[in-house]
């Protein structure tokens, strides 16, 4: 997403976030609800995260710079060159938006400029990327799969049932390609994901429909704590498998997921600052 | 609103963390073990398992009461906003409904947020709860019909047509009765719309979904461009007049220039203003 406007949007949702669990207990609510704060959580990522920043630094760009790059092979190179442009493949799908709207011209007090055009068109795909912004995001596991969400509209299935990952001439790819998992003992989700839309990984990888991706969900023995590391395998681009991590909280009992509802009428999803009464 | 249900869990037999014995899809209702007590599927909506009958609204609804929430439904439309509640559960796709250890998500294959129906905990108090299009949801089982409760909805986002007649409000309290129905193959809904302002008595109708076949998989939902011209005149072509307009004024170039030509007149000299 090339605008600004995502991540105050995303502050305010997590300020929110922070907001309801700085509230005190009321009445069993907030706070103390839900499955109550002694219950103990089992070691698995069903249930709602979200990122932390273990640097400290507030920024997705900072935080993934701190990441080993990503060797990449002669061909990987030329794909990030003549690709690279086309976006972060593995960020965030959803709702689409425009490009920069060309307004310079100084405006009046009260009269915000607008920074985006053509917000909140539903792309139809509606898909997250495959990884987790700073929105929480909510897994729940049944028989058959891992349904993930975040808070906008959009959703990624995880099939649990052991089918492959069918050949990527079946179905046209997706930002977040198409996924199979299991479980191992100690509550580890394994993932493999193919089918993906071609675009750049974070920390200066690529990817095609062709390349794989190993998500694993590691829990901590006490379920509070999450990593996600990621490994993407692709021969044709990488020298060796391209690594990184990211880290998640549980959020507490008694929270609830937050809604992101893209409105494209709504001034505040388009305008960048107000120009205040000057003194 | 109802009380959490103490110990009763999502899913009373259902998966325990990191289990193995996952066993097959389920997708084939008829031929696979049937658990009263797991809602999970992808399931349909046919136009012919619906029954709907008018509701009985309160004098103070009138025509033109009626004629303002169509007006902002059509802009609603005109603009793609996300459904919401009720509408996310009549969206022409299937639901793909997946009930964990704590919650059931309902994620749809439409321009709507998620659902979440949450057990064993209260309502989110309504003085923390940030108004949702799909409102705040907790679920309890009585038997094999699971009872979900929904409240904390938002005054203006998503549509709020009711279907039967009504709308949906801020105050508005939604009590749904999901139960599976032959060996699991159909999942009846009972929505019972709740809200003195607008309905005279509980105004309750009736959806039946089917399962879809085992080999269905999600698909990408049909998409929705707000500054497509061309869809545009063909969506706001059976518009009235009135909504056309409110259509119009809804677009943020629209709110601009009111802006700019409300800061215009506030900063112009008085006696200008005056003459004008």
């Amino acid at each position: 997403m090339s605008n600004a406007f995502w991540p105050t949007r995303i502050i305010l949702a997590m300020s929110l976030t922070v907001a309801l669990f700085a509230q005190p207990p009321a009445g069993g609510q907030g706070r103390g609800g839900g499955r109550g704060q002694s219950a103990p959580v089992p070691p698995s990522p069903e249930g709602d995260w979200v990122r932390t920043d273990p640097i400290g630094s507030g920024s997705w760009d900072a935080l993934t710079k701190t990441f080993t790059p990503a060797s990449l092979t002669p061909e990987g190179a030329a794909l990030m060159q003549s690709g690279g442009r086309g976006g972060r493949g593995g960020g965030r799908g959803g709702a689409g938006g425009g490009g920069q709207a060309a307004d310079t011209t100084p405006h009046p007090v009260g009269v915000a400029y607008l920074v985006r055009q053509n917000s909140c068109t539903f792309n139809g795909g509606g898909q997250l990327g495959m990884e987790y912004d700073s929105e929480g995001f909510h897994m729940v596991v049944s028989k058959q799969e891992a349904l993930v969400v975040q808070e906008r509209n959009g959703s990624r299935r995880i099939y649990l049932d052991g089918r492959a990952i069918p050949d990527a001439s079946v179905r046209p790819p997706s930002s977040s390609g198409y996924s199979v998992g299991h479980f191992e003992a100690d509550g580890t989700l394994v993932v493999e994901t193919g089918d993906m839309t071609p675009g750049t990984v974070t920390a200066g990888g690529y990817r095609t429909a062709e390349t794989r991706a190993i998500q694993r969900y590691i829990p901590s023995p006490d379920g509070k704590h999450l990593r996600i590391v990621f490994t993407w395998v692709d021969p044709k681009i990488y020298q060796k498998p391209h690594t990184y991590e990211y880290t998640f909280d549980r959020m507490e009992p008694g929270s609830y997921a937050l809604e992101t509802f893209c409105d494209a009428t709504d001034p505040l999803w388009n305008q960048s600052i107000v120009p205040p009464e000057q003194r | 609103m109802i009380a959490a249900q103490g110990g009763r869990g999502g899913t009373p037999a259902g998966p325990a963390g990191a289990s193995g014995g996952r066993g097959g899809r389920g997708g084939n209702a008829m031929a696979s073990a049937f658990d009263p007590h797991d809602l999970s599927g992808y399931w349909e909506l046919g136009p012919e398992n619906k029954s709907i009958p008018a509701a009985d609204l309160v004098p103070g609804v009138t025509k033109m009461v009626l004629d303002k929430v169509a007006l902002e439904d059509a802009v609603s439309l005109r603009w793609c906003r996300p459904l919401g509640l009720p509408a996310v559960m009549d969206n022409g796709r299937p639901l793909d409904i997946q009930q964990g250890k704590w919650e059931i998500l309902i994620a749809p294959e439409a321009n709507a947020s998620p659902r979440h129906i949450y057990f064993d905990r209260p309502h989110i108090d309504p003085n923390i709860f940030d108004p949702a299009s799909v409102g705040d949801s907790i679920a309890h089982w009585e038997g094999d019909t699971l009872i979900v409760d929904t409240v904390g909805f938002h005054p203006k986002d998503g549509r709020m047509a009711i279907p039967g007649g009504g709308f949906r409000t801020e105050k508005s309290h939604l009590v749904e009765r999901c139960k599976l129905l032959k060996s699991g193959a159909v999942l009846s809904v009972s929505f019972t719309w709740t809200d003195p302002k607008v309905f005279r008595t509980p105004h309750t109708y009736e959806f039946r979904y089917t399962k879809a076949g085992p080999g269905y998989e999600p698909r990408n939902g049909i998409p929705c461009d707000p500054f497509d011209p061309e869809r545009t005149e063909f969506i706001t072509r059976a518009f009235t007049p009135a909504q056309k307009a409110a259509a119009e004024a809804a677009s943020i170039e629209a709110k601009a220039a009111a802006a700019a030509k409300r800061a215009a007149a506030k900063s112009m000299p008085a006696k200008q203003a005056v003459a004008k």
